[in-house]
C-alpha cells in the first residue's frame, strides 16, 4: 500500500488535522501521528486511512485515479470571460476617510465615460462568447449615470441568464433609478456600517437619516433577497457587536460580510494602520461569529451568517466554488472577470484598479477595446497559483487557500514575499483554524450553524477521527 | 511564561529536521526551533507554547508531504503523459 502525502496542523488542543492535497481531512491524535511518522501503523489505522483513500494499493488503478481526480477538482478552472465590473463614473457624492477608490467630487468633469468608451464597453459585451453574464457597476456612485448603466443593461438581453448588480451608496433614489432597480435581474449592494451614528460618522456626515431611508424603502419595496449590504469596520475602533448585528437583522438582512478597512485607495493614508491586522481584530472577529452562532441557535427561523467565513467554509466542503475572485487557486488575472475604468483602462480586479490609482504600482491591462494579454497580463498570470511555493506546500490549508497578488503588491509593494510573512497568509491559517476548530467542537449550537451556512440538512458529523 | 520542550527525533526523521526547525519559525514566529544532534529544542512564550509537541510533529510531517507531493505530482504527470 502507498501512503498518499498528509499534511499536519497542530489544533489548539492536542490533537493534529490531517489533509490530503485533495482536501479531504480527519483529526488525529499524537500517537496515531507518531505512528503514522515511523510507518508502524496499526490494523486499525490503516482500515481507516484505507477507506478514505489516504492509503492506495499501487495496482489499484481506480484509487489512483479517483485521488488525482479529487487533486484537479480542487484546481480553479476559470471559464471564458463572463463577468465585468464598469465604473461609469469616478464621481461620488459622499467623501468616505477609508473611500477605497479615491473616488473625485460630484462635480467634477472628466470623470466619466465618453460615447467613446460606452460604444467600446457595448463592443466588448457583444464579443463575449459566455450565454450568461454578470455585470457589476462600481464607482464613484454608478447612479449618478443611470442612462450609462441603462445601455449596458440593454446591450445584455441576448444572454439566456443576467445579473447585475449596481454597488450605491443610497444617498439619492430618484423614479429613474428605481426604474432600473425594479428589473428581477438586477441587484443592489450597498454599505451599512452599523447603527445610524456609526454610519453617519463614517460615511454620511449628516445625510444618514436619508441612507437609512432610503434602504428600508428598497427593503420594503422588494425585500432582503435584492439586498446585500456591507460594513466596513475601523479594527481600531470596531462597533458594538450585537449594535452591528441588529442594524442588519432589524431589517431582514442575515448575510453581513466583517470587512475591516481595506489598504486601498484613501485608506492608505488615512487609515494607515489597516495594512495588516492584529490580534485585536481576529478576537473581534470570533467573537462576532460565536456571537451569530449563539443567536442563531436561540431563533432557529433565522440564519445569520458572515459572509467570508460562510466562503472559507464552503472552500473546505465544496470543490469547485472558485467564483469569490478573492479567494481561489489559481487566481488567473483578467480571465474570467475583467474591470473596465471611468477612463476605459482595463484592470485585471478592482483592488487593481485601487492601487493604480493610488500610484502605487500601474496593473493596467490595456483600454476597452484592444487586446489586454500584454506584459502586465502574462506576469501577473505567471505567479497566479499557490501550487508550487515552498510555504504553501508545507501548510495544511492550501487545497482550500488561494492567491491574490492584488493583494501583496497593495500591503507589501511586491509579490514575493515569503508567504508566511504576508496577511493574507496569515489572515487564512487564523481563518482555517478557527473553521476546523468550529468543525470538530460538539456543541449542538455551532453544529447546527455550519449546518445553515453549509446548506446542508443532513445531521452526520462533517469531521472525523482517527482511531 | 516562557515554555520549553526537547523533542527527541527518529534516525529516520533526521533528514527532514532541519527543514522542519525552519519552517516551525516561518509559520510560528513566537517559536524558536534550535536543532542538536538528535533532538530539537522548541520554546515559545506565545499561546503556541502549549502546543509545541503539535506543533513540531505537523512541521516534521509537512516537511516529509512537501517532499513527496513533488514526487507525486511527477508520478501524475507522467500518468498524464507529460
Amino acid at each position: 500500500m502507498t501512503a498518499l502525502p498528509l499534511r499536519c496542523r497542530p489544533a489548539a488542543d492536542d490533537g493534529l488535522l490531517f489533509v490530503n492535497d485533495s482536501g479531504s481531512f480527519f483529526r488525529g491524535d499524537p500517537e496515531f501521528a507518531s505512528r503514522l511518522l515511523s510507518g508502524r501503523l496499526e490494523q486499525a489505522d490503516e482500515a481507516f486511512l484505507a477507506d478514505r483513500g489516504h492509503l492506495v494499493d499501487e495496482a489499484d488503478a481506480l484509487s489512483f485515479d479517483a485521488h488525482t481526480f479529487n487533486v484537479a477538482e480542487r484546481i480553479g478552472r476559470a471559464g471564458t470571460l463572463d463577468y465585468l465590473i464598469l465604473v461609469p463614473t469616478l464621481r461620488c457624492n459622499l467623501a468616505c476617510t477609508y473611500c477605497q477608490v479615491s473616488r473625485v467630487a460630484e462635480q467634477a468633469r472628466g470623470f466619466d465615460w465618453s460615447d467613446a468608451h460606452l460604444a467600446a464597453v457595448l463592443e466588448l459585451i457583444d464579443t463575449l462568447s459566455a450565454d450568461q453574464v454578470k455585470i457589476e457597476f462600481q464607482g464613484g456612485e454608478p447612479t449618478l449615470r443611470p442612462d450609462l448603466i441603462r445601455a449596458v443593461i440593454e446591450r445584455c438581453e441576448r444572454f439566456s441568464a443576467r445579473q447585475f448588480v449596481i454597488c450605491t451608496n443610497l444617498q439619492e433614489l430618484s423614479p429613474e433609478i428605481l426604474q432600473l432597480f425594479d428589473r428581477s435581474d438586477l441587484f443592489i449592494s450597498t454599505s451599512l456600517d452599523g447603527d445610524p451614528g456609526t454610519h453617519e460618522r463614517n460615511r454620511t456626515k449628516g445625510r444618514g437619516s436619508k441612507f437609512f431611508a432610503n434602504l428600508d424603502l428598497l427593503l420594503s419595496r422588494y425585500g432582503a433577497e435584492k439586498i446585500s449590504a456591507l460594513p466596513t469596520v475601523d479594527p481600531s475602533s470596531p462597533p458594538e457587536i450585537d449594535a452591528l448585528i441588529d442594524a442588519f437583522r432589524s431589517r431582514g438582512l442575515t448575510k453581513i460580510f466583517l470587512r475591516p478597512i481595506n489598504f486601498q485607495g484613501f485608506a492608505r493614508k488615512r487609515h494607515s494602520h489597516s495594512r495588516e491586522q492584529d490580534g485585536a481584530w481576529r478576537s473581534y472577529y470570533e467573537r462576532f461569529v460565536r456571537r451569530l452562532v449563539e443567536l442563531n441557535w436561540a431563533n432557529q427561523d433565522t440564519v445569520l451568517e458572515e459572509s467570508y467565513l460562510s466562503i472559507c467554509l464552503g472552500r473546505v466542503f465544496r470543490p469547485g466554488r472558485d467564483r469569490h475572485v478573492d479567494l481561489r487557486n489559481p487566481n488567473p488575472a483578467g480571465v474570467d472577470y475583467l474591470v473596465v475604468d471611468y477612463d476605459g483602462s482595463l484592470y485585471p480586479t478592482d483592488e487593481a484598479r485601487m492601487l493604480t490609482r493610488s500610484g502605487v504600482i500601474d496593473l493596467k491591462l490595456g483600454t476597452v477595446g484592444s487586446d489586454w494579454k500584454g506584459e502586465t497580463w502574462r506576469m501577473l498570470n505567471s505567479h497566479s497559483t499557490n501550487q508550487f511555493d515552498p510555504a504553501c506546500s508545507r501548510c495544511a490549508y492550501q487545497p482550500y487557500c488561494g492567491r491574490d497578488l492584488v493583494d501583496d503588491l497593495s500591503r507589501y509593494g511586491r509579490v514575493d514575499m515569503a508567504r508566511t510573512s504576508t496577511e493574507f497568509c496569515r489572515k487564512h491559517q487564523w481563518l482555517f483554524d478557527l473553521i476546523f476548530e468550529l468543525v470538530y467542537d460538539k456543541d449542538a449550537a455551532v453544529q447546527h450553524s455550519l449546518r445553515r451556512w453549509l446548506r446542508l440538512d443532513c445531521e452526520a458529523a462533517l469531521g472525523e477521527a482517527a482511531p | 511564561m516562557k515554555i520549553r520542550l526537547r523533542v527527541r527525533f527518529a534516525p529516520e526523521d533526521a533528514k527532514h529536521a532541519a527543514g522542519a526547525a525552519h519552517w516551525c519559525r516561518q509559520f510560528y514566529p513566537s517559536v524558536s526551533a534550535v536543532l542538536e544532534q538528535d533532538s530539537v529544542l522548541l520554546e515559545s512564550d506565545a499561546p503556541e507554547g502549549h502546543r509545541l509537541a503539535g506543533i513540531w510533529a505537523s512541521a516534521l510531517f509537512n516537511e516529509r508531504a512537501a517532499l513527496e507531493q513533488a514526487a507525486f505530482r511527477l508520478q501524475v504527470l507522467d500518468r498524464l503523459g507529460q
